[in-house]
């Protein structure tokens, strides 16, 4: 499981940089999005991998007399549920900057009329055919 | 001490009003009074600390500010602070006075007298702290409010360049002074001034006792415009007059002389004190004193006048003996009350004439008489004739300084300081005759004697310059026997007459020698011109300039403007990063493996593999997003499998959130576009990504090969007891790190807010041209707006579905939401789900009808939710418990049994609020934009038919 993990990760790390680099600003919202993916799976496989080890206490099994028993036998039986909540906010958060950056490249498509990520002047842009191929309703 | 608060708070209070009042009051009278009024109220308030300072006690007072950093703001008011106390306060009564008469009418008030206040008010600060952090402070804001005051005039070029350079100059000694004062409070242990002088053996014997010296020097040299920092105090001359004098002649300047005398009982035994501070003022004391006799311009010449004497102090203290720093708090004293009078008169002299060039100026003494027996007053006492003040100074000085070239046996610094009185006494003599007596070079057209509230300062300070020098027991005893106590055990007395000694001689030499060089100034001059120059100035301006050309090639380097180069660079310095800390870990391990069924590896490759294709098909948007939603789905299924079902359910919703909001925006963007890209440049980036992803997994490996340690087993042992929970996963989020979930809201909040004023704000502008480039204002449509069924509504079958499954996805949206603390749920989720239902009839029935039938302000819901978190958490403040902390009660109910309340869904629902609100508020939004494009498309096909059809 480690290994198929930390290459899924790679891969998702790998195409939203590659992605991100992209002059036109969909290919970055692309990007965004599998780089997101990437980085909440990486906190979440750094609390180490527990299969079938849901963070949802059991009724029974808590109590003050057992706590030591309980305490020690917490690894095997309880995924680590510190990176879960910081990925449940990572989640919303990078919703929030998707939705941000989403809106921010209609913005600059419908304002600017450019998809370009590059503000060089002596490069050439890549701005989309001034309507040409856009979607008329 | 109470009074000491209000001897400090006063001018600050003054300064304030002024600001206030400056929206209504115009009138010059009120400023000045406010400002002068609050001098002498602080003034008296500070009677009683300074009765109990003669009566041997120390007047204190202490306002805990960081106390966790060990910072107070603590006042302690010691003989050097008192008697500084009151030149600031009586000096600066006195300008308050002088300037109600020198301001024109279109100078604002407000903004001269408001700064004056904050500035007598910084420099009180700055005398009395005992705490070395708050000294800084207040070193910083006498820097600032001598910034405003020196441009003032900022229409004027020359007042704008002095200003900054000025504020440039002082607040980089500013800087130093901090770094030295940390270092001292690091070798102490505390920033009270009076425990580090408790413990100056420990202090003296510390490695940073030198840096420190040298920093706190450059921080005194700079404000005291000591060689090479000088060329400031020459430019500050822009500043009106009153300010010169205030700031530039008795009281800022002179910050610096209070520092090194502040510092002198730790520091001047330091084998590099008497070199460094002696060798550094009588430099300057020499310097300037030979560069004052050659200036064209009379304030020029008063402000090279004064580095001269301000170098005069620093040598003083620089001898390092008790005599010779109680000598400078002499000087110090006499020069405030002389220069401050010549200023005052320079300032008279250019208000009636309106020019400051000696070439210019002469015989005034004929017509104005009073202010020229005063300011010549002023001029002999700088000159050191006796028996004015300025003699009083110079002859204990001289007296010090013999004393301790008896001690070294060497007389150089006697001969020296011989030299540069010579030229003290030459350059004062210089602007008494040039201004006063010589012949004018034209007669003056309505030159006459100034209003009263400008001569009554020049004729007191005048007067004092004699009264301090005849009846020196009176006038001088009291306040030097205070300011010199901090200096030296035992205060000598001050007396005019020390008898035929050394000193006496040497100030005879002075007086003479002086009219001789005045009688040879003109040839002396012709010389100095033809001298190669030295410029502080084009130094200055060198510095500057190469600095903001360095950094403006940095910036133009570093921005360019293209976001592919940016993300290189910061790709490349984590790369950097993490790998050097990889290779100091033992580069890599492998870990060990937990076998895995299959299936799941099919899981595996199917991401891999959308994630890949998602890549390929970036420039096809539809296929791309396609792809984007299968790697989603995938993720969520390794949720499932890495034991994390909440995480599993919330990025459920948000991938529907995701695709809704993806396909919106590709209502207005081409659905595909050329590949334009050079192929070099997407193998060079494909290169770099494979690197980073290989780095990534080889990291995740190395990690999983590293035992392991959590603090999650505190949340597992206490979510119970502590929370009532038993979703641990939830009980963190709204619980244990509520302010980390609130701060998150906040984000999503302000997020949602700025997506709004992206799209709205400029929504009443909207228009489009018409062929004669009017612009076209369109009403809006009552159109629908779908995804799916472009224009006309949608389908019957999304219709029903969305009927259908609203009110049973809401209950599952409240089930979720309530179960959220002891099972997978909780306020993100729920506010997704219900998210996702309401976008639902969104796409069925369009935007226009679904915001109708439900009519809710998305901003509002935003604000509410906010809130509710955000008093759940004051809440529980207020009941005693520390910000966010949850309480949870239980509850009996007729047919439900028993349930549970915790305080922590309250802040749950808050979450909930702001998550749905943001999301509804995009998409209906997006909505509206779509709408209103295609109603504008409309409009310019209809403008153009029309046209047409003309």
């Amino acid at each position: 499981m480690e290994l198929q993990v930390a290459i899924v990760i790679g891969t998702l790390f790998a195409t939203g940089i590659y992605l991100l680099m992209r002059r036109n600003t969909f290919s970055l919202l692309l990007g965004l999005s599998l780089l997101s993916h990437g980085i909440n799976l990486f906190i979440l496989a750094s609390g180490r991998i527990r299969m079938n080890a849901v963070p949802v206490l059991d009724g029974g099994k808590v109590s003050l007399t057992g706590m030591k028993d309980f305490v020690a036998t917490l690894p095997q039986q309880y995924a680590d549920p510190l990176p879960q909540a910081l990925i449940l906010t990572a989640i919303v958060i990078s919703f929030a900057v998707t939705a941000f950056a989403a809106v921010l490249v209609y913005r600059t498509y419908t304002y600017a009329k450019t998809e370009s990520t590059n503000l060089e002047q002596n490069e050439p842009h890549s701005e989309p055919e001034g309507g040409e191929g856009a979607w008329k309703p | 001490m109470i009074s000491l608060w209000f001897v400090i708070g006063l001018p600050f209070l003054a300064s304030l009003i002024s600001l206030i009042l400056s929206v209504q009051v115009k009138r010059r009278n009120v400023y000045a009074f406010i400002s002068a009024a609050t001098f002498a109220a602080s003034l008296i308030a500070a009677l009683p600390s300074l009765k109990a300072l003669t009566e041997g006690q120390i007047p204190q007072g202490v306002l805990p500010w960081v106390p966790s950093l060990g910072i107070n703001l603590s006042l302690r008011m010691e003989g050097l602070g008192a008697m500084f106390t009151v030149l600031i306060l009586v000096i600066g009564f006195l300008i308050a006075i002088y300037a109600n008469g020198y301001l024109q009418a279109d100078d604002p008030p407000a903004r001269f007298f408001g700064a004056l206040s904050l500035f007598g008010g910084s420099m009180v600060g700055v005398v009395l702290s005992d705490d070395l952090i708050a000294l800084c402070i207040f070193w910083e804001l006498t820097t600032i409010s001598s910034f405003l005051l020196i441009g003032y005039w900022f229409h004027r070029e020359r007042a704008r360049y002095g200003a900054y350079q000025s504020l440039v100059v002082t607040a980089l000694g500013g800087l130093a002074l901090l770094a030295g004062v940390l270092m001292l409070g690091y070798a102490s242990g505390s920033f009270e001034w009076s425990q580090i002088l408790q413990v100056s053996e420990k202090v003296k014997k510390h490695h940073w006792f030198t840096p420190a010296l040298l920093l706190i020097l450059l921080g005194s040299f700079t404000k005291s415009a000591q060689f090479p920092f000088h060329f400031w105090l020459p430019n500050a001359m822009e500043a009106p007059t009153p300010v010169s004098a205030y700031l530039h002649s008795a009281t800022m300047v002179k910050a610096g002389v209070f520092l090194l005398a502040k510092f002198h009982p730790l520091f001047h035994h330091h084998p590099l004190w008497f070199p460094l501070v002696g060798g550094v003022g009588l430099l300057t004391m020499l310097w300037a004193s030979y560069v004052a006799l050659h200036q064209r311009d009379m304030k020029a010449l008063l402000a090279y006048s004064t580095v001269s004497q301000l170098g005069f102090m620093t040598a003083l203290l620089g001898l390092g003996t008790e005599e010779g720093a109680a000598a400078a708090v002499l000087v110090l004293l006499t020069h405030a009350v002389f220069k401050a009078a010549l200023f005052l008169s320079a300032g008279i002299v250019e208000h009636e004439t309106h020019t400051r060039l000696f070439d210019e100026l002469g015989g005034l003494a004929k017509e104005m008489p009073v202010t020229s027996t005063f300011a010549v007053i002023a001029a002999a006492a700088s000159a050191g004739l006796p028996p004015l003040n300025g003699f009083l100074g110079k002859e204990f000085a001289f007296e010090a300084a013999h004393h301790f070239a008896e001690k070294t046996h060497s007389s150089l610094l006697l001969f020296l300081l011989t030299i540069a009185s010579i030229f003290t006494a030459s350059y004062s003599y210089r602007f008494a005759w040039e201004v006063f007596f010589k012949r004018p070079p034209q007669p003056y057209t309505r030159v006459h004697e100034p209003k009263e509230f400008l001569r009554l300062p020049v004729i007191l300070l005048g007067s004092l310059c004699v009264l301090m020098g005849i009846a020196a027991s009176w006038f001088v005893q009291p306040l030097f026997s205070i300011g010199a106590s901090t200096v030296s055990e035992a205060v000598p007395k001050v007396k005019l007459w020390h008898g035929f000694g050394v000193p006496f001689f040497m100030s005879l030499v002075a007086i003479f020698g002086g009219a001789l060089v005045m009688a040879a100034r003109k040839l002396l001059t012709d010389l100095h011109l033809r001298l190669p120059q030295w410029n502080g100035d084009k130094s200055y301006d060198l510095l500057t300039k190469g600095l903001l050309n360095g950094a403006e090639l940095l910036t133009n380097t570093l921005q360019s403007g293209s976001l592919r180069r940016y993300l290189w660079i910061t790709v490349a310095f984590v790369i950097v990063g993490t790998a050097s800390l990889l290779l100091q870990g033992g580069w890599f391990k492998f870990p060990a493996i937990q076998p895995v069924p299959p299936t799941t590896i099919v899981l595996s490759a199917v991401l891999v593999t959308a994630a890949i294709l998602t890549a390929v098909f970036q420039t096809k948007r539809l296929l791309a997003v396609f792809s984007l939603s299968i790697v989603g789905v995938m993720v969520i299924a390794h949720f499932i499998l890495l034991s994390a079902p909440d995480l599993a359910l919330t990025q459920l919703v948000v991938e529907v959130a995701t695709l809704l909001l993806f396909l919106a925006v590709l209502v207005f963007l081409p659905k595909e576009i050329a590949d334009r890209e050079p192929p070099a440049a997407k193998w060079q980036d494909a290169a770099l990504a494979l690197f980073v992803g290989i780095g990534v997994t080889t990291l995740l490996l190395s990690i999983f090969a590293f035992p392991f340690e959590t603090v999650s087993r505190y949340y597992y042992a206490t979510a119970k007891e502590l929370a009532g929970g038993k979703n641990v996963v939830n009980v963190i989020l709204v619980d244990y790190r509520g302010y980390d979930t609130l701060g998150e809201i906040t984000v999503m909040g302000i997020a949602g807010l700025g997506i709004y004023s992206l799209i709205r704000l400029r929504r009443r502008l909207t228009e489009t041209k018409s062929e004669k480039d009017e612009p076209v204002y369109i009403d809006l449509p009552p159109e629908h707006w779908t995804l799916g069924a472009q224009g006309k509504g949608s389908t019957p079958l999304i219709m029903t579905v969305a009927r259908i499954v609203l009110v049973p996805g809401l209950l599952v949206g409240l089930y979720l939401f309530w179960r959220g603390h002891n099972a997978p749920g909780g306020g993100f989720i729920a506010g997704l789900v219900v998210a996702a239902l309401i976008g639902l009839q969104y796409i069925a029935f369009g935007e226009n009808r679904v915001r109708r039938a439900f009519h809710v302000n998305y901003r509002v819901l935003i604000a509410l939710g906010w809130l509710s978190a955000l008093l759940t958490g004051i809440g529980a403040f207020l009941l005693g418990f520390p910000f966010l902390t949850s309480g949870y009660r239980y509850w009996h109910l007729p047919i439900l049994g028993e349930i549970e309340i915790p305080s922590a869904m309250f802040f749950d629902l808050g979450v909930l609020f702001v998550v749905a609100g943001v999301v509804l508020m995009v998409l209906s939004l997006l909505g509206e934009s779509a709408r209103l494009e295609r109603a504008r498309e409309t409009a310019e096909i209809k403008a153009d038919e029309r046209a047409k059809a003309r």
